[in-house]
């Protein structure tokens, strides 16, 4: 099993090493000092498992998870028993290990990934099939109205109603983002804040905690930030 | 007074005397880091950062085979997300304790 372990932590990263030593399919490939670089590796490489500390600065270990783009097993590592509750909400995480780190607890961690591996996993292609779909039918003073789903750059919401803005025009219509959202392919579209939804195609520049749809600037709330990284080619 | 030892490291070890060695090291480098970091955000009442502090020394402090100071810095360490430093003398104490122990290793 391709491993790698995130801590920013040295004497951390070392113990793990040294109990990781001990079981002979785990191969330690990488390991980091914080989760941006883990992300940067994980857009280009494929892992079977993660040793993830969650008290980090800046980018937690559970926004690390929410990032994950392909279903790989997550083995949580901290110092605080209280966030086993919040750890188990979380799909990828398939155990939560409190420091400091022993070897027979480590051992059966181990054996309960072995035994998630062998459990096949349900595959939901709802998002799959929605990008079939390149054009959306919506209601604008009375009249259905053809909108071509890639030339939206972002949908806002405005009260009882959305704008759908493209290129080209925009288009006011009775309805939610909620519902728009499931009408349009989630490979392409991601809800940056509650009163927005944008095209990633259409993302000129990100800074801080905004992202620049042509000449628009729209704000990105800490919530969705993660989303949205996991989204992204990032180099 | 709850005395700093080497039992949990020495198990995990194993007689792996270079890794033993390792991690002493790493403990005699980052703890003085995380106990400056801790002090300097104390002292200027950023007490969100000062908790994080404590969260991140505790990894050593349970390392050490402390157990009660353990629960004094997870006490300490929920005070201060408060703003309450009812255990800082008493944290400080602990810090102490560590320092002398690792400047002996």
């Amino acid at each position: 099993m391709k491993s790698i372990l995130i801590d920013d932590e040295v004497m951390a990263l070392e113990i793990l090493k040294k109990l990781c030593s001990k079981v002979k399919e785990l191969e330690v490939v990488a390991t980091f000092s914080n989760a941006i670089d883990a992300i940067k590796y994980l857009n280009s490489n494929q892992v079977d498992l993660i040793f993830l500390d969650i008290h980090m600065p800046d980018f937690s270990g559970f926004d690390f998870v929410k990032t994950l783009k392909n279903p790989t097993n997550v083995i949580v590592t901290t110092s605080e028993k209280d966030f086993a509750l919040e750890a188990f909400e979380h799909d990828f995480i398939i155990d939560f290990l409190v420091k400091p780190l022993s070897k027979s607890r480590f051992l059966k961690a181990i054996q309960k990934t072995k035994i998630q591996k062998e459990v096949p996993k349900l595959k939901n292609d709802f998002s799959e099939e929605n990008t079939l779909l390149d054009v959306l039918y919506a209601n604008v003073n009375r009249r259905l109205i053809k909108i071509d789903i890639p030339s939206i750059n972002l949908v806002e919401a405005n009260g009882d109603y959305i704008n759908v803005k493209t290129s080209k025009k925009n288009y006011v219509i009775h309805s939610t983002l909620k519902k728009i959202e499931n009408k349009l392919p989630s490979n392409l579209f991601v809800k940056v804040h509650r009163s927005y939804l944008i095209n990633i195609k259409k993302i000129v520049d990100i800074q801080d905690n905004s992202v620049l749809i042509e000449k628009e600037i729209i704000p990105v709330s800490r919530i969705n930030k993660p989303e949205l990284l996991r989204r992204l080619n990032l180099l | 007074m709850e005395k700093a030892n080497l039992s949990y490291l020495k198990k995990l070890a194993a007689g792996d005397l270079d890794f033993e060695e390792k991690i002493i090291a790493f403990i005699k480098l980052e703890f003085p880091q995380e106990k400056k970091r801790y002090q300097k955000h104390f002292e200027s009442k950023e007490f969100t950062k000062a908790a994080a502090d404590v969260h991140k020394i505790k990894h050593k402090i349970s390392v050490l085979d402390l157990k009660k100071n353990h629960n004094l810095a997870t006490q300490h360490e929920q005070n201060l997300k408060n703003s309450n430093t009812d255990l800082a003398s008493e944290f400080d104490a602990v810090l102490e304790g560590m320092t002398a122990f690792i400047n002996q290793l």
